[in-house]
């Protein structure tokens, strides 16, 4: 187990105490995200617990009918929801992004026919050249005909000024497009003449603003789509409105709390009072109306003495939080919860 | 109504409502409130684990892994060639699925390997933490005493300057508890501290205060304005 824990940091810590040539030179560095990423990943495996654990204590107060089960209900309720809503709407935006890249691949793969006709490459084996571009062209048919069909059903769907701009850009670089598809098939492909690779440049280019304007349609057509709109019921007029009563409430909390708590018996309790009240009316229109440097006196409240003082609880507690962090990973802390010892 | 309205208006209606409910509590807890209070748990409860899948686990893991980021073109080459150390994530989700192992009796010794790699992974990572924040902070902290802007002697720099250094080191004195705080010069400056601590307090309090009133006013002002607004345009009055 201690050894474990141990190991657990080891990586994090070397990367830090080695100096920057060491990390390079032992590949450290060059892998440091992916490394990282799989350190995430061992906690981020730990997602279901928590669903399973909230399944299961509401779960079964549902199912037995124990006191409290309709809230325990729409806890359950609000969870498949936001599950259900936020899947959905994933697997449709990540569908609808591979749609948008299988038509930015057609610009890509113009430029990569060119640089590899240009300096062929030595670690794989590309085709012949006018078999690519037959396949560019052939590809670039059938990509063009489905940019053609979804702009048609975004029309049908129902546009306003904005988008009827768009569809209209989109038309103009289909069109500029199905003209260089045209040119491309035209054109002798034995080899890569300087006419040629132009017109494979310009090919790419066009691509790339088609594929542009067609991403900007499809994702405002996608901001309208159902699983769109239940999502953004669920967050934006739930999870968002609960979330900022919640704090709201607090702050009543905290007024009516200070108002019983705090009395101004002595000269410190009268220095965080003022300090208090300085920094509510300087953040107001009218604190100015009081005194008129109000906004700076606040400024200046926050910037000099605050910030010290924050500064060094910072520190002291960072301090304190760097002593239990080397005896957490040496398990010098594991004692204090150990079974054994009261 | 198109259906972007209708949803807009149901968005305004349900969130009026759950304000309401949740504000509802000042009164005194009721059913209203802690309905409400449980679907706030229930949907941020599947929210944080679907981020997780979605914006960490597909993108940077399982794409990847799967060779989903490799562009297969036209032709049937690829943008880059697949690589496999990628499986090596396989090791790090594995090890990861022993915390399940909690759950039984005979086998949690399995979770608590993989809780202990984790604590001593957060425990590496504090310690570069602090030094990666606490650095620059000291170095900072080192504020000249006599501003000089333009050739000239800035009074008010200077004493500001001046000001947080000696801030901070009350602070920081006042807090420091190890040893010699009985009749030493460490001990006699400790009590000089704690105003500035309760000044550093008041404003923090203050800020908070401003910080959940403007929420407060914000969510009047939702109430007051567009659900009621909403409210009306429901039953025929807007």
């Amino acid at each position: 187990m201690r050894i474990f824990t141990f190991l657990g940091g080891v990586y994090f810590f070397l990367y830090f105490v080695l100096p920057e040539s060491a990390v390079t030179a032992i590949g450290m560095k060059a892998h440091h995200e992916q490394i990282s990423n799989g350190f995430i990943v061992i906690g981020a495996m730990a997602v279901g617990l928590g669903i399973f654990n909230i399944v299961r204590a509401h779960g079964s107060r549902v199912v037995f009918q124990r006191p409290g089960w309709f809230n325990s209900f729409a806890l359950l309720v609000g969870l498949a929801a936001i599950i259900s809503a936020t899947a959905v709407q994933w697997i449709e935006s990540t569908r609808n992004s591979r749609d948008i890249s299988s038509v930015q691949v057609l610009g890509e793969f113009a430029t990569r026919i060119t640089d590899d006709a240009r300096t062929p490459p030595t670690d794989r084996v590309v085709p012949p050249l006018a078999q690519r571009i037959a396949a560019l062209v052939r590809y670039g048919d059938e990509r063009t005909e489905l940019i053609e069909s979804h702009t048609n059903l975004s029309v049908e769907a129902g546009t306003n000024g904005a988008t009827s701009v768009l569809v209209g850009e989109v038309r103009e670089r289909l069109a500029a497009a199905r003209v260089k598809l045209g040119e491309l098939r035209a054109a002798s492909w034995e080899r890569l003449t300087e006419d040629n690779a132009t017109l494979l440049t310009q090919f790419s280019q066009d691509a790339a603003k088609l594929a542009s304007s067609y991403s900007i349609i499809k994702r405002s057509h996608d901001a309208h789509s159902t699983s769109q709109k239940v999502y953004d019921f669920l967050f934006d007029g739930l999870f968002n409105q609960l979330g900022s009563a919640m704090f709201a409430l607090l702050g009543v909390y905290i007024a009516a709390a200070a108002y019983r708590a705090f009395r101004v018996r002595t000269v410190e309790s009268g220095l965080m009072m003022m300090a208090a009240v300085i920094v509510m009316l300087g953040q107001i229109s009218f604190g100015k109306e009081i005194y008129e440097n109000m906004p700076s006196l606040r400024q200046w409240l926050l910037e000099v003495p605050n910030s010290a003082a924050f500064r060094a609880i910072r520190l002291g507690a960072g301090v304190a939080g760097l002593m239990l962090a080397i005896r957490m990973w040496l398990s010098i802390e594991s004692k204090s919860f150990s079974s054994g010892r009261k | 109504m198109d259906s972007s309205s209708a949803w807009s208006l149901a968005s305004v209606l349900v969130g009026g409502l759950a304000t309401l409910a949740i504000f509802s509590f000042l009164i005194k807890e009721n059913a209203f409130y802690r309905f409400f209070e449980h679907l706030f748990i229930g949907i941020a409860s599947g929210l944080g684990p679907m981020l997780i899948v979605r914006d960490f686990l597909w993108p940077n893991i399982i794409e990847p892994m799967l060779g989903l980021t490799v562009v297969t073109y036209p032709d049937g080459t690829q943008s880059e060639p697949y690589e496999p150390l990628y499986l090596l994530y396989l090791i790090p989700m594995v090890f990861g699925c022993l915390y399940y192992f909690i759950y039984s009796q005979r086998y949690s010794w399995l979770a608590k390997l993989v809780i202990g790699f984790t604590l001593g992974a957060s425990g590496a990572l504090a310690i570069r933490g602090f030094f990666a924040e606490a650095g620059p902070q000291i170095a900072s902290s080192f504020k000249p005493l006599i501003v000089f802007i333009d050739g000239n002697l800035s009074l008010m720099e200077s004493f500001n300057n001046a000001l947080f250094v000696a801030t901070l080191l009350l602070v920081l004195n006042y807090f420091f508890f190890t040893f010699g705080k009985e009749g030493s010069l460490q001990g006699k400056m400790a009590p000089l501290g704690r105003p500035l601590l309760m000044v550093c307090f008041g404003a923090f309090f203050g800020s908070t205060v401003m910080a959940r009133l403007a929420l407060l006013v914000e969510r009047v002002q939702f109430v007051v304005h567009d659900w009621v607004a909403a409210v009306g345009s429901v039953v025929g009055l807007g």
